[in-house]
């Protein structure tokens, strides 16, 4: 079995993508099987928003429509916490593997400044299309697609195929 | 039959936080190892250089989409015990067009960026900053998309409903589309980069059969999930109701049933053409199916 090389130096090559997928997919299951959800992580990404808009102004957060009914402590909730676990599972197989390195991803002709206004501009209308779409890539499209929701294939066929159609206009930032 | 913390609304508790935090270190794990903490490997995706992003999505999404229909098939869960989200059309349809656009621009989606923040990318947590600006800035436009957010609610629906397929049948076709797929991402990164460690090799012949056969299994485990399910429960629901009235009916000439005392005398006369089957409908419920009422006539 071959696996491909990361381009770093002492770093191990990267799992068979078929068998981390069928790993991937046992987490998944469990999930199902035992807390009857599937995976998410924009959910918890929103409650640290509410949290945040918490200590600006709690009456504002508590207030509005869509923060507010999650209550004083947004925090308090599964998703938070499943998101430390990613995190913490991620850093250890990430230093099991060592490919922990500090440094922003992007083509060696791309400049730090242009890779990190498309991850942050990214990251805005991300956080805003889960919140409309009631969930990510895992919440919706993983979960809700292997649950056979209608609105989850929907939201996982629209997510490609807009991502095919933009590709082209922000290829440089992967130009080396 | 196990019983989930969701169907217990027992999410908040304790153990559930505990669990899920469990789960998502696994999450985690497979994440890393499947190389998504790199927004290269996922930027692959969209320029056919790196197709990791759609083998490890569907390999996952089918197994636990079968992993789910066996247990189903057991007996050992009910679909009913597991959360289904609400299919919104409007919300989902333009949701996922937005995602995309800030997938592809930000070359991580909320689950890998929490990875690539674990291996030290600087823009993983650049993009969740942003993402949580814009969960802060959906909030505050709220008032305003509400209507969008509710647009084309249809409640819980299930795609092979949707298509007017069987359960089993919608999932046999899906574990084929996954599997060309699959050996379509391959071909593409071989004519792009003129490699491909998977096209054409045993694992991925040997991979795609398994799961093949997996989904062709499903018939045999329960075939009743063979036939499309909007019309089988339209056909049930009608055989329902005329039985009911038939057997009311029935019941008030007396025609269906033999009373205790007749029955004795009957039998003490030792006659040789009782009706036997005629006991069950003593303590027969209303939703005798249409072959006991065949039986019965």
């Amino acid at each position: 079995m071959t696996t491909v090389n990361n381009s770093h130096n002492g770093c191990k090559p990267y799992t068979n993508p078929y068998l981390a997928g069928v790993l991937l997919g046992m987490v998944l299951l469990a999930s199902f099987v035992f807390l009857g959800t599937g995976l998410g992580a924009s959910g918890s990404i929103a409650r640290m928003g509410a949290s945040l808009s918490m200590c600006i102004s709690a009456p504002h957060t508590l207030d509005s429509e869509y923060f507010g009914k999650w209550g004083t402590n947004p925090l308090h909730y599964y998703l938070v916490f499943m998101f430390i676990g990613i995190f913490v599972g991620a850093w250890f197989s990430a230093l099991l593997a060592n490919r922990v390195h500090f440094k922003v991803e992007r083509g060696s002709n791309t400049s730090v400044r242009l890779r990190l206004f498309y991850a942050l501009m990214g990251g805005v209308i991300v956080g805003f299309a889960s919140r409309l779409a009631q969930g990510c890539t895992s919440g919706q499209a993983l979960s809700g697609g292997a649950l056979l929701l209608t609105g989850s294939l929907v939201f996982l066929v629209c997510l490609f195929a807009s991502g095919y159609a933009t590709a082209w206009f922000v290829r440089r930032q992967w130009h080396d | 039959m196990i019983n989930t913390f969701y169907n217990l609304n027992a999410l908040g508790t304790s153990p559930a936080l505990f669990l899920a935090m469990l789960i998502g270190f696994g999450f985690g794990i497979a994440l890393e190892r499947a190389g998504f903490s790199s927004s290269r490997r996922l930027a692959g995706v969209f320029y056919f250089t790196d197709m990791a992003v759609i083998k490890v999505m569907f390999s996952a999404l089918i197994t636990a989409m079968l992993g789910l229909s066996y247990m189903v098939g057991f007996g050992w869960i009910s679909m009913d015990q597991v959360f289904l989200m609400p299919t919104i059309y409007g919300a989902q349809i333009v949701g996922g067009l937005l995602f995309g656009v800030g997938f592809v621009m930000g070359a991580w989606c909320p689950d890998t960026a929490i990875a690539g923040l674990a291996a030290g990318r600087i823009d993983a947590l650049v993009f969740l900053l942003g993402a949580i600006g814009g969960s802060i800035l959906f909030n505050e436009l709220f008032p305003l998309i509400q209507p969008l957010y509710q647009a084309g609610n249809q409640g819980t629906q299930m795609i092979y409903n949707t298509l007017g397929m069987s359960r089993n049948g919608f999932i046999l076709a899906f574990t084929l589309l996954a599997m060309a797929t699959f050996w379509l991402s391959e071909w593409a990164e071989k004519v792009r980069t003129g490699h491909s460690p998977y096209l054409g090799s045993p694992f991925l012949k040997a991979f795609s059969l398994f799961f093949v056969a997996l989904a062709g299994g499903l018939f045999v485990l329960d075939p009743t999930l063979s036939r499309a399910s909007t019309a089988s429960a339209a056909v049930t629901t009608t055989t329902t109701v005329e039985t009911k009235t038939t057997l009311m009916e029935k019941v008030e000439l007396a025609s269906d049933h033999i009373e205790p005392e007749k029955l004795a005398y009957r039998l003490m006369a030792s006659e040789p053409d009782i009706p036997y089957s005629k006991y069950t409908i003593l303590r027969q419920d209303w939703r005798c199916s249409k072959q006991e009422h065949s039986i019965l006539k």
